[in-house]
């Protein structure tokens, strides 16, 4: 093309045509916007929660079987041949058992909703009597049976009946070998068990690339996505699950205890962990939960991972509050730790204490659920309400 | 005089019936589809039958969800008239139904209050004086001396009304310090959607939430007029679309722009349908016969009556949005005179509430999740709308009474943020607010809103009042 034909004002199309074509490329490039399966970018949010589900989630899912399994070995042991020794080693394993999982509280979406496994594994309260009417029953007690019975006579809390539920340890070896049901007893506590195993190695796989992959549905938002279709959704989950958390701590496992909803009278009955006494260690490894899912970095002084949590996004928004949210997960746990157990008589006799910690809670789901939100945009997602 | 006269001879004029069919056609069938999103969602259940609780208007605390399958029922009859007025089938009564049914349900819970429920309310209520099934409607068939191809100028004009009051004030209620200086939430929204194709990753850049905030606000302003103007009118119906694309994709608006981009269509020439028609190659075109006034366009014949009526009523819409000057502090905070306003889209907040109960005979005290009275969904709206606290710390207050504390103190540890600020009380931590009286007056126990915050620049939190 010559210099002079490049020069040459190219003939245009008339006005309403033109008009016409910007109007159609507008709505085209709204549309792709809209509708276009596009890849979706590799941004902050989405390393992120890829992150948290590489390094905090399935790590935590996979010592939750681990020590599920440890779990069932020692009950398996305390069965095959009871002693003080064996039952303080499955007592022990049972506490053990107890962290790693109370941990997956701040994840506590998707399948262990969704497939009903958190029930399976984690109901409170149970139902002593139905559980010694198991055990009084006829019907065989194996691990596939328990997976007829229902939520509120197995898990955790039915195991922690068995092997702490009867006052003192001699009570609980006279049960399992002089008692005239101690057959069926034992029977039980295997069942129970590997039940246990059973379910956190199915909560285990439903998130495991190899299984039911729900780590990389999360981590892979996308139109496509049957689950999430935008990353703000991913994200949002984990948020949701936290704001939650430090509410249900707060008010169910501090607050009622205490007796805040009941004009002031301790309600020990409402400790969630109370025949192991380890309902102070429950929410302390919750809130480790809470803080993994945070700073990205899990373990008990929360040092070990990536560090891409959730407050790093936070951070970029606003630094002060995410100084601020880590402050006070430090301070809920610090505080919690500080209650004196156990904690059935705290509650009587050490309320400042428990008030302090319930204080600490609080303050810690109030800047979650206002400032956290605000930060990155999330929603609390009761419903697929619309918005306007 | 003169003026007079043009203007009701503007206002009388017979235009074209199909743009008026096609808007009633239109609004129908989105009325049928969102009657039938609430059913598919399950929010009859979720809003309606689950809640032991509800937070009724201010005047409406008598209008109750209906017992039993009542409330199936009752949508089941809206998507039922909602198909009645696209068929144009007893145009006047399916939606004056409709619109009666429409709005009881949403006078029964604040919490599900959307910005375009109201504008359906509202055009339910102009619709049923419109003359919108002359054409295109099974009631022309049946009774042919209603039938015309002709509707009344401002029978459409009407219509632009209402619909570009939505925009106006839309945008009007953008021009504060927030939108415009800060661009929050603008700023706040973006960085969420990052991951949006194509212009994701712009969005955490801190010039395309201002641009965006600009070009927002300036949109509203000026698109009706745009829209009103015969040269910019295409592009102008374009961006409009571009526009409520964009923000569905962003952001989850249901029905709203679906509902603001098919009224809008009120904006093209009366005829668009027919030309449209045309060019599909069905019917007659523009070309063909200018239609001609129908028998029943006589009927308008009291049109100083009917301009002194649409006058009083958009004089009515213009008034009730500015209203919130009528109380102290900011709107967005203290949420007083905030809806039915058209504040649309306009700020992030977020809040969290306890209450807590004292018996002054005994000095027993109670801490009260709102959990144990309302919905997850009924506690989150709660936590950031004083009027809704208000009426949280009544129920409480009755329960209390109920269980024998004859005179229950009811206060809250009410926090909020908003547009990204630190969070502060919202409600003074010392009323009792059981003795607080619902209304429409201001609420002096409402805490101003913090000022003088830039979001992002880590100021610590306003110091608390303490607590008594």
């Amino acid at each position: 093309m010559t210099a002079a034909a490049e020069l040459r004002p190219a003939p245009q199309a008339p006005r309403r045509v033109r008009r016409l074509r910007a109007a159609i490329a507008a709505c085209v490039l709204a549309l792709a916007t809209t509708c276009a399966p596009v890849p979706l970018g590799d941004g902050p949010r989405r390393q992120t929660v890829r992150a948290l589900t590489e390094q905090v989630v399935l790590p935590t899912l996979g010592d939750v079987a681990a020590r599920a399994a440890e779990l069932a070995a020692a009950a398996g042991a305390l069965a095959g041949a009871p002693s003080q020794q064996a039952l303080d080693a499955t007592q022990e394993a049972w506490r053990v058992a107890r962290g790693p999982w109370k941990e997956c509280d701040a994840f506590a979406f998707g399948p262990a909703m969704d497939e009903r496994l958190a029930v399976a594994i984690d109901q409170f309260p149970v139902e002593p009597a139905k559980i010694e009417s198991e055990i009084a029953g006829t019907a065989a007690l194996t691990v596939d049976y328990i997976d007829t019975i229902g939520a509120d006579r197995k898990g955790f809390h039915a195991l922690e009946h068995l092997l702490f539920g009867a006052g003192d340890d001699l009570a609980v070896l006279a049960l399992l070998t002089t008692d005239a049901a101690a057959p069926r007893r034992r029977e039980l506590l295997v069942a129970l068990a590997q039940n246990l195993e059973r379910k956190a190695r199915e909560l285990g796989s439903a998130w495991a690339p190899g299984g039911g992959a729900y780590a990389e549905l999360l981590a892979t938002p996308s139109a496509a996505n049957p689950t999430y279709t935008t990353v703000k959704a991913a994200i949002d989950a984990f948020v949701n699950e936290s704001v939650f958390l430090a509410e249900l701590v707060a008010d169910t496992r501090i607050g009622k205890p205490l007796g805040l909803s009941a004009g002031g009278t301790p309600q020990p009955a409402l400790e969630e962990s109370g025949p192991s006494d380890n309902s102070l260690a429950d929410m302390a490894a919750s809130l480790r939960g809470l803080r993994a899912v945070y700073t990205g970095a899990r373990g008990a002084d929360g040092a070990s991972g990536s560090g891409a949590g959730i407050g790093a996004l936070v951070a970029a928004q606003s630094p002060a509050t995410d100084r601020e949210v880590r402050d006070l997960i430090e301070q809920a746990i610090a505080a919690i730790e500080a209650i004196p157990r156990p904690f059935r008589a705290a509650i009587v006799d050490r309320p400042a204490e428990v008030q302090a910690a319930y204080d600490a809670v609080k303050e810690l789901k109030r800047i979650l659920a206002t400032e956290v939100l605000a930060a990155l945009g999330a929603t609390l997602k009761f419903n697929d309400n619309d918005g306007d | 005089m003169a003026t007079r006269q043009r203007i009701l001879a503007a206002m009388t004029a017979p235009l074209d019936a199909a743009s008026a069919a096609a808007f009633r056609i239109a609004f129908g069938l989105l009325m049928l589809a969102l009657v039938a999103r609430f059913f598919a969602h399950g929010w009859i259940d979720e809003y309606f039958l689950a809640p032991r609780h509800f937070f009724p208007y201010y005047g409406f605390e008598w209008v109750r969800p209906w017992p039993g399958v009542g409330m199936y029922i009752h949508f089941a009859a809206m998507g039922a008239l909602a198909l009645c007025i696209t068929l144009g089938l007893w145009y006047r009564a399916s939606v004056v139904g409709f619109g009666a049914l429409f709005t009881y349900a949403h006078l029964i819970d604040k919490t599900n209050y959307l910005n375009h429920y109201y504008l359906v309310i509202c055009l339910c209520l102009l619709m049923a004086f419109l003359p919108l099934h002359r054409a295109a409607s099974l009631d022309a068939r049946r009774r042919p001396a209603l039938a015309g191809a002709t509707v009344p100028a401002w029978a459409l004009w009407a219509l632009r009304a209402q619909i570009g009051l939505v925009y106006v004030f839309g945008g009007i209620a953008k021009l504060k310090a927030d939108w415009l200086i800060d661009a929050q939430p603008m700023q706040i929204w973006l960085s969420a959607n990052t991951d949006v194709p194509l212009l994701g990753s712009l969005f955490g850049e801190q010039w395309m939430a201002y641009a965006m905030s600009y070009a927002g606000a300036a949109f509203d302003l000026s698109i009706v007029p745009l829209l009103l103007w015969r040269r910019s009118r295409p592009l102008a119906f374009g961006a409009l679309v571009v526009f409520h694309l964009v923000t569905m994709r962003l952001f989850q608006l249901g029905m709203f722009p679906w509902i603001m981009m098919a009224s809008s269509l009120v904006f093209l020439p009366p005829d668009w349908p027919r030309r449209l028609a045309a060019r599909l190659g069905h019917g007659a075109g523009r070309g063909a016969a200018a239609p001609a006034p129908a028998p029943a366009a006589a009927a308008a014949g009291r049109p100083r009556l009917v301009l002194a009526l649409l006058g009083v009523y958009f004089a009515f819409h213009v008034l009730m949005p500015f209203r919130h000057l009528l109380y102290p502090g900011d709107v967005l905070w203290t949420e007083e005179g905030f809806r039915f306003s058209w504040n649309v889209m306009l700020m992030e907040k977020n809040g969290s509430v306890d209450a807590r109960v004292r018996d002054p005979a005994t000095g027993q005290q109670w801490v009260v999740a709102p959990g144990t009275y309302l919905t997850r969904y009924q506690t989150k709206m709660m936590a950031a709308q004083p009027d809704m606290i208000l009426h949280f710390a009544h129920l409480v207050a009755a329960d209390f009474r109920a269980r024998g504390v004859r005179d229950p103190e009811v206060r809250v540890d009410a926090v909020a943020s908003l547009n990204g600020r630190r969070r502060a009380r919202l409600v003074d931590p010392t009323v009792d607010l059981a003795r607080e009286p619902d209304g429409l007056g201001p609420k002096r126990w409402i805490l101003p809103r913090p000022s003088g915050e830039d979001p992002r620049s880590g100021v610590a939190q306003r110091a608390m009042p303490s607590e008594p």
